[in-house]
């Protein structure tokens, strides 16, 4: 067994309305070992993105520890956030929030510039990312001027620029038509796996399950494996 | 998130290599840009036309009026007999004296009040008797008088020069004489009148009609004769190089060397009120100007805070990128110091063009003024008979200024400005530049 990525201890996420408790994640405990590839599927509205946001360092657990390598992600400060999401993570979420004033190259060497490399090593880092996306016609293109599959892809580019450990995916194909989610979705898995990152993907769509090492169904606020 | 990284995302957000993408916030930007370029512009103006009227005026003042020091008998007695020679015994032991070798020039002068009296009519006069050294060629006086008629030879006999102001008024020109009422009083202690026919040498202009409507130049002993010690001061003008240096070891030198009951006035001392006056008026003109470009610099906060509005969902994904919360402020704060540093571009050339320029401006703007006019006088006496021409518009009378401004640019004010404004820019920056910093990524995501 390769050592574990991420390691989820008793995690609680509740909400509240007034008085009233809404627990959306009921003690949670999850391991995921490195260079695996893993699907949490389940309803809309049961708790999939907030599991993942709490993975991704942007929304905090009510109770429980989250432990990403050496990030005890439960109880980052700021400034340890912005290391983790730079040097450990990569985010793919359901619309590509791309930067609308850069360039397809742009948009995906920004996070490693970002991140310390130097310019030119982001640059050629990027052009290599977007050409195993099946991008390398469009690298000086807008994000106005690509498809909608086009952006996914390269919003997936994107979360790879700092070879990250850990790649979180928020329904990345959910706004996509089947031919092209099917294409962003292969290319997913496939990229995943060149570089040797660990994936977590949540998604309602049940067919995506079968490229995964390990599935995870989310039920009555709590994981179950399938 | 290194620094590189901020000024590319500041110049993204200010459209600078952002193709053709459209963001109503950058055009606030640009409009931000605009308003202080256009508020620099009479700021520049303000200063420069300021400084070139008060160094014009001031220039006349202290090489024409004041001098650089005046010695002075404060006893009102002049102690040494009274005569002319005495008096230019002292000039001329002044200078002999002189061990700082700063004293270029000293000469006499009894300045006295008396009325101008030519074939037009009459008008009070300040009645100047000078050594006629302080009119010859090459001296700082011969320089910034203009010569309209004659000459500006004050040797011998009852020559005058008079200022061309006054000559107009009493209706003299070079050649004619005219007379001169002055005042002197009796053992008896009653006001006697005293005529002196003198002859118009020369018509000036100090280019200051303050000092052309008064001046009457006439030869120091000639004026020694008429102009009554009781009712005149005498005193010894004495110029220096570098009158607005350090004056101090010159005052000691001429304070060692003048006789008992003698005093030394600096320029700056004779004219103190004056000046007072002259700086604090540009002092405010300008405290006006700044004000201007201070509501020109808020309308850079306001650009930002619409641009961090905007662009919520970009900061959001910066910052699940790994964009730093310090990173993404300097962003917003480089976005505000590059409007300020593109208002600076375009305000502070426009605004020393027309500085450079004023003379013209103002010359065409009073060409523009005088023809609306015309215009809307004919029209206002259009079917009825139009009685002569209408006013003519004077933007700067020359009656109170210099008829040409000069213009020097400072460098070092020019700087200030351009100082000011850029922290100016960064000042008004900071608020929205912290608020996008603090932006949740979460928060601003759920929402797209």
């Amino acid at each position: 067994m390769n050592n574990p990525v991420l390691e989820l201890h008793s995690v609680c996420k509740s909400f509240f309305t007034g008085n009233e408790e809404l627990r959306i994640l009921d003690n949670l405990d999850l391991t995921i070992e490195g260079s695996s590839k893993t699907v949490i599927i389940g309803e809309s509205g049961c708790g999939k993105s907030t599991l993942l946001n709490i993975i991704g360092g942007l929304e905090t657990p009510t109770s429980g520890t989250v432990q990403a390598g050496p990030f005890s992600v439960h109880c980052l400060p700021e400034d340890e956030l912005t290391r983790y999401r730079s040097s450990f993570l990569g985010l793919v979420f359901q619309f590509h929030y791309l930067l609308k004033d850069f360039t397809a190259l742009e948009n995906v060497m920004l996070p490693g510039y970002m991140a310390g490399m130097k310019k030119k090593e982001a640059t050629e880092r990027a052009r290599a990312l977007l050409a195993d996306v099946r991008l390398e016609h469009r690298l000086e293109h807008y994000p106005s001027r690509l498809s909608g599959g086009e952006r996914q892809r390269a919003a997936v580019a994107r979360a790879l620029i700092n070879s990250p450990s850990l790649v979180l995916a928020d329904e990345p194909t959910g706004n996509l038509d089947p031919a092209n989610a099917a294409m962003v979705r292969d290319i997913l898995f496939s990229v995943v796996s060149r570089y040797g990152s660990t994936l977590i993907l949540v998604t309602h769509d049940r067919d995506i399950a079968s490229l995964a090492d390990t599935c995870y169904r989310l039920q009555d606020s709590r994981l179950v494996q399938q | 998130m290194n620094f590189r990284v901020s000024v590319m995302l500041a110049l993204r957000f200010l459209g600078i290599g952002a193709g053709r993408t459209r963001s109503n916030a950058r055009r606030s930007l640009y409009g931000a840009i605009a308003g202080i370029g256009i508020s620099l512009v009479p700021l520049v103006i303000v200063l420069v036309v300021s400084d070139g009227m008060i160094e014009g005026i001031s220039s006349r003042i202290i090489e024409l009026s004041t001098t650089h020091f005046r010695v002075e008998d404060y006893t009102g007695d002049p102690g040494t007999g009274g005569t002319a020679e005495d008096f230019e015994q002292i000039a001329r032991q002044l200078k002999d004296e002189d061990q700082t070798g700063r004293i270029t020039a000293t000469w006499c002068e009894r300045q006295g009040i008396g009325i101008a009296i030519g074939p037009k009519g009459r008008s009070g006069a300040t009645v100047r008797a000078v050594d006629p050294s302080f009119l010859a060629p090459g001296t700082a006086a011969s320089d910034l008088l203009t010569v309209d008629s004659g000459t500006l030879d004050l040797s011998g006999g009852n020559g005058a020069l008079i200022g061309r102001k006054l000559a107009a008024d009493i209706g003299v020109s070079a050649g004619d004489s005219f007379r001169v009422l002055t005042m002197r009083t009796s053992p008896s202690g009653q006001s006697i009148p005293r005529f002196t026919t003198c002859t118009v040498r020369g018509v000036i202009s100090s280019g200051y009609q303050e000092m052309d409507a008064l001046w009457v130049f006439i030869p120091f002993s000639t004026g020694f004769r008429i102009l009554s010690p009781e009712l005149s001061s005498t005193f010894i003008n004495v110029h220096v190089t570098e009158p607005f240096g350090s004056l101090e070891p010159v005052r000691h030198g001429l304070m060692r060397s003048a006789p008992a009951g003698f005093t030394v006035y600096t320029w700056k001392e004779l004219n103190r009120s004056q000046f007072q006056s002259f700086n604090t008026t540009r002092t405010l003109l300008v405290f006006i100007m700044l004000l201007i470009v201070f509501i020109a610099s808020i309308n850079v906060s306001s650009a930002l805070v619409m641009l961090v509005m905007e662009r919520r969902k970009e900061i959001a994904i910066l910052k699940s990128s790994g964009a730093s919360p310090a990173g993404i402020t300097m962003s917003f704060l480089l976005a505000g110091f590059l409007t300020g540093v593109g208002g600076l571009a375009a305000g502070l050339p426009a605004g020393i063009l027309c500085s450079l320029h004023i003379n013209d401006l103002f010359a065409f703007m009073e060409r523009g003024l005088n023809l609306a006019n015309r215009l809307a006088y004919v029209i206002g006496h259009a079917g009825g008979p139009a009685a002569g021409e209408p006013d003519t518009i004077r933007l700067l009378d020359p009656a109170y200024y210099l008829e040409v401004i000069p213009v020097h640019l400072q460098a070092g004010e020019l700087f200030v400005i351009a100082a000011g404004t850029l922290v100016l820019s960064v000042l008004v920056s900071i608020l929205p530049a912290v608020r996008a910093g603090q932006e949740k990524p979460l928060e601003t995501l759920r929402k797209f």
